[in-house]
Parts: structure tokens; sequence; C-alpha cells
């Protein structure tokens, strides 16, 4: 089975906020609900600064704290290393939302059970690009196998040295940033 | 903390700190009687009161706990899954030991009732506890003698419900704040004062007399607080060296938007002042006065006082610093899951 990732080039990334809406219409979200949340970070000593635009969703970290602390066993690492959530297992105790170091997930107002971006499980399964990748304009988004030496994504993670964000915490994302 | 993102208070609001400081409460109060029973036999007063307010405590944290679960609330079946679903996890331990204390707890309680009849005069009870407390079925004897190691078992379980509920926002490696070795034990410290604190307080509210012999509890409940203001001060000084997210979470507390409730609701009301009365009522206590008169006999007049005559005025004094203990309790757990960063994850350049 392959072990989905992503990387994601800030290089490219415009900012234009397309792979949110996407993802919004994909899932179904409210407009005030986002499953990729865009951030904003300066760089550089005056007067040589700019800013950067981050988009950060689940990470689906290979060692993912919200799977180890959920006590009902509803969220789960799927197929090719995806992390999902049983909504008929959830109590809504929310006790992933807090151990997620990323922010990634957010709470569902009407059934009261945690949320976020699930990779676009379905469309993967059937060998499509997640929405978010399909919609980026500016292509700074990659998805594809970590374990095929051959995939472009392994490709320009090397090529781009991409990395994930503070792996020192000891989650293995599975999302490459290149800053 | 970046724009757009949540904080952890936000998620665990005041029902998950009212639940964890009601459970550890409870943890306290039977811990309390549990010390009574063995070192001051004949205290009885105190030790029914820890075993007597230490069930409901729990049972409500768990409502109010389940309550804010809502998907849980709504789909009860659910909460079935934290039996078998992820043993691993902290909270589905936390479960295993709720279910083992909440019981043990309400059992030591009836045993505690059995023994208030019995010392009444065994008079008549209403829903005919009477008859059953005086002939019970043969293999519920147990349930109305008392047993000596399920008392114990209550009391291992006790522990373990303080400290599960301090290790579950400590396991929160996102929260910097919260995960680091020092929470926990101000949890649990925190848990025993308050503990005691509403055990002397019901103790104190059932019969004023014993208040001449709550010398050794002061001793121990003034321990704990100084305890726990060191451990404050410990807690606030490695996270201000420490990670970023708790440098701020650190700055929130001891001069940001948190500032005001820290100093005045956790420190000087909930801490400092009932240590304070605490340590003066000991004191008094050893020097052979009647606490709750203590204070209107002259400085230098060491002649001990009849218990009768306590002053309504001064009694309620210290049932006023056992409440502000016990609301000191909640604020700490309160203001510490407020104060919550989630780390720090963007790029630096
Ligand atoms: S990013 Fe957060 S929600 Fe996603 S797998 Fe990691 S811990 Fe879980």
């Amino acid at each position: 089975m392959a072990r989905y990732g992503m990387l994601i080039d800030l290089t490219k990334c415009a900012g234009c906020m397309a792979c949110t809406v996407s993802c919004q219409l994909q899932n179904d979200l409210p407009p005030e609900v986002h499953f990729i949340k865009f951030y904003q970070q300066e760089y550089g000593t005056f007067p040589v600064v700019s800013l950067v635009n981050i988009p950060v969703q689940c990470q689906h970290c290979e060692k993912p704290p919200c799977v180890y602390n959920c006590p009902t066993g509803a969220s789960y690492i799927a197929d090719g290393g995806v992390v999902l959530l049983n909504e008929s297992k959830c109590i809504g105790c929310k006790y992933c939302m807090t151990s997620c170091p990323y922010n990634a997930r957010v709470l569902n107002e009407e059934t009261h059970t945690p949320m976020k971006c699930i990779f676009c499980f379905d469309h993967v399964k059937e060998g499509e690009q997640p929405m978010c990748v399909q919609t980026c304009l500016g292509e700074a988004r990659v998805f594809g196998d970590l374990d095929d030496p051959e995939s472009e994504l392994n490709k320009q993670i090397n090529e781009k040295k991409a990395r994930p964000l503070r792996p020192d915490l000891g989650t293995k994302p599975k999302i490459f940033y290149v800053w | 903390m970046y724009p757009g993102q949540i904080m952890p208070g936000q998620i665990w609001g005041w029902i998950i700190a009212l639940y964890l400081f009601l459970a550890g409460m409870s943890a306290g109060a039977y811990t309390t009687a549990y010390l009574s029973q063995r070192l001051y036999p004949h205290l009885k007063v105190i030790r029914w009161s820890g075993y007597i307010v230490a069930p409901p405590l729990v049972i409500i944290g768990l409502v109010t706990l389940m309550i804010d679960a809502e998907a849980g609330f709504f789909h009860p079946w659910r909460f079935f899954f934290l039996y078998i679903g992820n043993p691993s996890s902290i909270m589905a331990i936390g479960v295993y030991i709720l279910t083992l204390f909440t019981p043990l707890a309400l059992y030591r309680a009836v045993v505690s009732l059995a023994e208030i009849w019995r010392d009444g005069g065994e008079k008549k009870w209403p829903l005919g506890l009477d008859r059953f407390f005086a002939r019970p079925p043969e293999w519920l004897r147990w349930f109305v003698e008392g047993r000596g190691w399920i008392d114990f078992l209550g009391l291992v379980m006790a522990v373990a419900t303080a400290t599960y509920t301090a290790l579950l926002i400590g396991n929160i490696h996102a929260v910097p704040f919260w995960n680091n070795s020092i929470l926990p034990v101000l949890f649990v410290v925190s848990a025993f004062s308050t503990g005691i604190a509403i055990t002397l307080f019901t103790a104190t509210a059932w019969d004023p007399k014993v208040q001449e012999h709550y010398a050794p509890y002061l001793a121990l409940s003034t321990s704990l607080k100084g305890l726990e203001l060191f451990l404050l001060f410990a807690l606030l000084y490695f996270s201000w060296y420490g990670d970023q997210a708790a440098k701020a979470s650190t700055a929130d507390l001891l001069w940001g938007r948190l500032a005001l409730p820290f100093w005045i609701l956790l420190v000087v009301l909930g801490l400092a002042l009932p240590l304070r009365y605490e340590l003066q009522e000991r004191k008094h206590l050893l020097a052979g006065h009647v606490p709750a008169l203590a204070a209107s006999v002259p400085a230098g007049d060491k002649r001990p006082v009849d218990a009768g005559s306590l002053s309504p005025r001064l009694f309620a004094t210290s049932q006023i610093m056992h409440l502000f203990a016990i609301v000191g309790g909640f604020v700490l757990r309160y203001l510490i899951l407020l104060a919550g960063h989630f780390v720090y994850f963007l790029p630096t350049w």
C-alpha cells in the first residue's frame, strides 16, 4: 500500500486560497469552516523583507497524537497512511483537537464531531488527485506516494530540500514544505 | 498564537476545568477521609464528611463531562467504545479508573451512612434504610459493615483519579504550557488541598465543635498550599525560559489578558489568604484555643476557651476561607486551560 504525502512549495504559492475554497466545495463546508487554513509569516531584516503565505491542513502524521489520544478509536490511520475519523464511534470529547499541534481539526457544529482534511480519500482511491492539488494554479502542490522513489513527489522533495513543519515534535508529518 | 488560530482553551473550556476540578476534589475528599479513618478514628464527623461528599462530586463531574461530549450525549451507545476502542489512550484509562472509583466511593458512602445510623442510636430512617442497616441480607453484610481492604482499594483508585486528571492535560504535547512534568504534580497537590478544604467545610457545617481537632489537618493543608504556590512559581519559571508558546502562556498569566483573575482570584484569594488564615488558626489550636474564638481572644491570653461559646461571625470566616480555597482549585484549572497556547509550527527563516 502506498504512503501518501504532499509537497507544498511556498515559493510558488500566491496565497489565492483557491485550494481552501475548492476544499470547502468538495467537503460541503460552510463558508467559515476551513480545512486548509492560511497563515502569514514575515521574514528577512529591513529593508529586505518579505511575507509568505503558508497553507496548513492536516499533516497526516505517521505518529498522529490525535489517533493515539482518541479514547474510542474513532480517529484511526487508514490505508495509505491517511488519518481519518469514524464518526459513528466519536463521542465528541475533542481530545484530538487539543492534541493536534497543527491546529488541523475543526468542530462540525451539526454532528458535534471534529473534521479535518482527509486527503480526499475517496478520490485518491480511484487514482485521482486531491481537490487542492487539482485546483492549485501555481502548481505549488504535489501529491504522491512517499514509498515510491520514482514519484514526482519524492523527486521534488529531494530536489527542493522540502521539510515538514516542526519535525522535532515527533509526529512525523507527511506534508513537506519548500521555503 | 497566529491570527485565525483557535486556542486550546476555546476547545476545552470551563466545563472541562469544572470536571477536572470536581474529580480531583472528590479524590482528595476520599483520601482525607481515609487518612482520618486510619489516623484519627475518633474524629468520625470528619471521616463521614469526606466519604459522603466524595461520590456526588465525581458523579456531577462525570455528568458535566458527558454533556460536554455532545456527540456522545446524543448517541449514548458511543460511550461504550471508551472501554474497547483504544485502551492505551489516557482518557480511556481514566474511564477505567473512574469506573472503579465511582462505585467504590459510593460504597464507602453507604458504609458511612450505616455508621452514622449506628452512632445516632439506631433511629428510624426513611426508605427503610434502618431495617436494611439492622438486618442486611447475608450476602450484603459487607455492604453495611465495611471492609478495610475495599476502603484501601478506594484510596488507590482515588489517587489514580487525581493522577489521571493531571496526566490528561499533561499528555498534550501540542500545548507546551501543559506538557511538562510540573503541571501534573500541581494538579494532584491541588486536588488534595481542595479535598481537605471541602471535607473540613462539610465537617464544620455539620458539627462546629470538630474544629478543635483541625490542627493536623491544617498542618497538611497548609503544607499543600505552600507547595502549590511553589509549584505554580516553578511552572511559570520553566515555561518562561522554555518553548515560545509556553512563554506566551506565562506572559498571559502574569501581566497579560489573564493577569487580573490570576493574581486576585488564584494567588491572593485562592491560595495566599486561606493559607495565612489556616496558619493562624493552626497556631491558635496548638496554643489551646478554640479556633473560631481565637481571633477574639486578646493577644497573649493563652487560656483554653470553652468550645460551646463559638462566635458565629468568626465561625463564618473559617468557612469562607475553605470556600475560597475550593473556588481557587477551580480557578487554577480554568486559568491553566485558558492560558494554553498551541506550539508555533510555521517555518522560520
Ligand atoms: S496534523 Fe493533526 S489531525 Fe492531522 S494527523 Fe497530525 S495530529 Fe492528527
